[in-house]
């Protein structure tokens, strides 16, 4: 390796531990004013403790992967770093876990102003929301939720083992669908005499499992998105779901499609490294758009709740308060501070 | 008026006069200039306001742009009842939206970080950097 080639792989890795230090002090700082300046509830004030620690439990993760891949003889002929796969994926899913939580805290806030600043309205989306045929709907993208997040760990485990490098093509494996089980369950991966590790020992780390388990995890959460789509058209869902629902469902469907053509071309066309980062990114993607969704039509109870209090507070209160329905507010918001 | 978020507390410091010339409650009817009463306004700022017109203490000194009951009223126009306590002791019902908004660009920072981490295994670079400074002097300093 050259100098030059060792300084590129050096600032990547650089701006990377440079950027966890950003993001940490970034969240940290701000998260400190607000709570004391009181801007924020006590229940988000606890939630963003929480996320705090993950970042720094991330920034741990991250160490540990590395030392991981420290271990063995570095200096022997044809040896190489290696992380394992099982740090890479828990640093892959305490970053995903963080984002979300960010992403979600944050749609939660904005959805909350917006119900709380129209409380006779927000009381009529609400009562659409909480229909009893909307429920299997709702189930689903919680579900779909927790599906894109499974695919995107397997797609963790992949790249630890890289094991996108084999079977390069789509929808075969080899001579089949998938290769032969004693490929995919074989005692070369079990550390016990018995073998009575083979299954979740060949699940984790075998590159022909892996590779197989998220092709199938894949299939799954496309099929998913398919059937939901095509629920959300049924005559029933027609009349209930909203239209921002819809809208979420179809920012669904676009960013699954291009996850799948992503990662078949990521796949065939042996893992370059554009493909491959593009396929990461749309990972996030489709997981931050399934969360849109789910705000769009799961219950915010304590906003609920909050909004029937405003409600019967203000039914009882004197109504000769000059009552005028004035709207003309200006459009800059109110600045706490002020 | 946006902008005042800022330099309002300085202003009113600087010149005070100026402010309650031009930001106090005589300039409610004036309906361009009323703030939007957003939820954080609503259980944060209101409750503890007796917009007067003219009065001007450190206790409304927060609300003095805020709408005069009276004259004005919103679609909600009374509002969650606050205890009455002094002012920045009390933790908000609803979270106040600029925390939504850096929430939503920390989520930006952590999906660029995200993606920047799976360039740097793509291009094998993680293994730079074994000995990691820090955690050299911590072990050094307690060995």
């Amino acid at each position: 390796m050259t100098l030059s080639e060792f300084k590129s792989i050096y600032y990547m890795e650089w701006i990377h531990r440079l950027w966890g230090r950003f993001v940490g002090l970034s969240f940290v700082l701000p998260a400190a004013y607000f709570v004391a300046t009181r801007k924020v509830s006590t229940p988000m004030m606890l939630r963003l403790g929480g996320i705090a620690g993950l970042i720094g439990f991330q920034g741990f993760l991250g160490w540990w992967m590395v030392k991981s891949g420290l271990k063995d003889d570095l200096f022997a002929p044809g040896s190489q770093p290696r992380v394992s796969q099982y740090r890479l994926t828990a640093h892959l899913g305490a970053a995903f876990v963080c984002y979300t939580a960010m992403l979600w805290n944050g749609l939660a806030i904005l959805r909350s102003n917006r119900l709380l600043a129209d409380p006779e309205s927000a009381t009529k989306t609400l009562a659409t929301l909480r229909d009893p045929g909307l429920k299997v709907f709702r189930r689903s993208v919680a579900g779909l939720a927790v599906l894109v997040f499974c695919t995107a760990m397997s797609g963790g485990l992949v790249a630890g083992l890289d094991a996108g490098l084999i079977y390069n093509e789509f929808p075969k494996m080899g001579l089949g669908l998938a290769p032969p089980k004693s490929e995919l369950f074989s005692d070369f991966y079990s550390h016990r005499e018995d073998s009575s590790d083979i299954w979740w020992r060949n699940a984790l780390e075998n590159p022909s499992l892996v590779q197989l388990d998220h092709r199938i995890l894949a299939t799954t959460t496309f099929s998913s998105v398919m059937a939901l789509w095509a629920y959300s058209y049924t005559p029933t869902m027609r009349k209930l779901l909203p239209r921002m629902a819809r809208k979420g469902v179809h920012g669904v469907v676009g960013f699954v499609f291009l996850q799948v053509t992503l990662g078949i071309s990521t796949l065939i066309y042996l893992v370059p490294v554009p493909l491959a980062s593009a396929h990461q990114a749309g990972s996030l993607a489709l997981l931050t758009w399934v969360m849109v969704l789910g705000s769009r039509v799961w219950n915010p109870s304590r906003t609920a709740k909050l909004i029937a209090r405003t409600l019967s507070q203000m039914s009882v209160s004197p109504v000769g308060r000059g009552r005028q329905s004035v709207m003309t507010h200006s459009n800059t918001a109110f600045k706490s501070s002020i | 008026m946006a902008a005042t978020s800022q330099f309002f507390p300085l202003l009113r410091r600087v010149a005070p006069r100026l402010t309650r010339e031009f930001f106090s409650c005589r300039q409610c009817p004036r309906k361009s200039q009323i703030p939007r009463l957003t939820p954080w306004v609503q259980s944060n700022v209101l409750p503890r306001a007796s917009c007067r017109k003219g009065l001007h203490t450190t206790a409304t000194r927060r609300v003095a742009v805020a709408q005069d009951a009276s004259s004005v009223s919103t679609r909600s126009a009374d509002l969650t009842p606050v205890a009455p306590t002094t002012r920045a002791s009390r933790f908000p019902e609803v979270s106040h939206r600029i925390v939504a908004y850096w929430l939503l660009g920390s989520a930006a920072s952590v999906f660029g970080i995200v993606v920047f981490g799976g360039l740097t295994r793509l291009t094998e670079s993680g293994y730079v950097l074994p000995r990691y400074a820090l955690t050299d002097l911590i072990v050094n300093t307690l060995a």
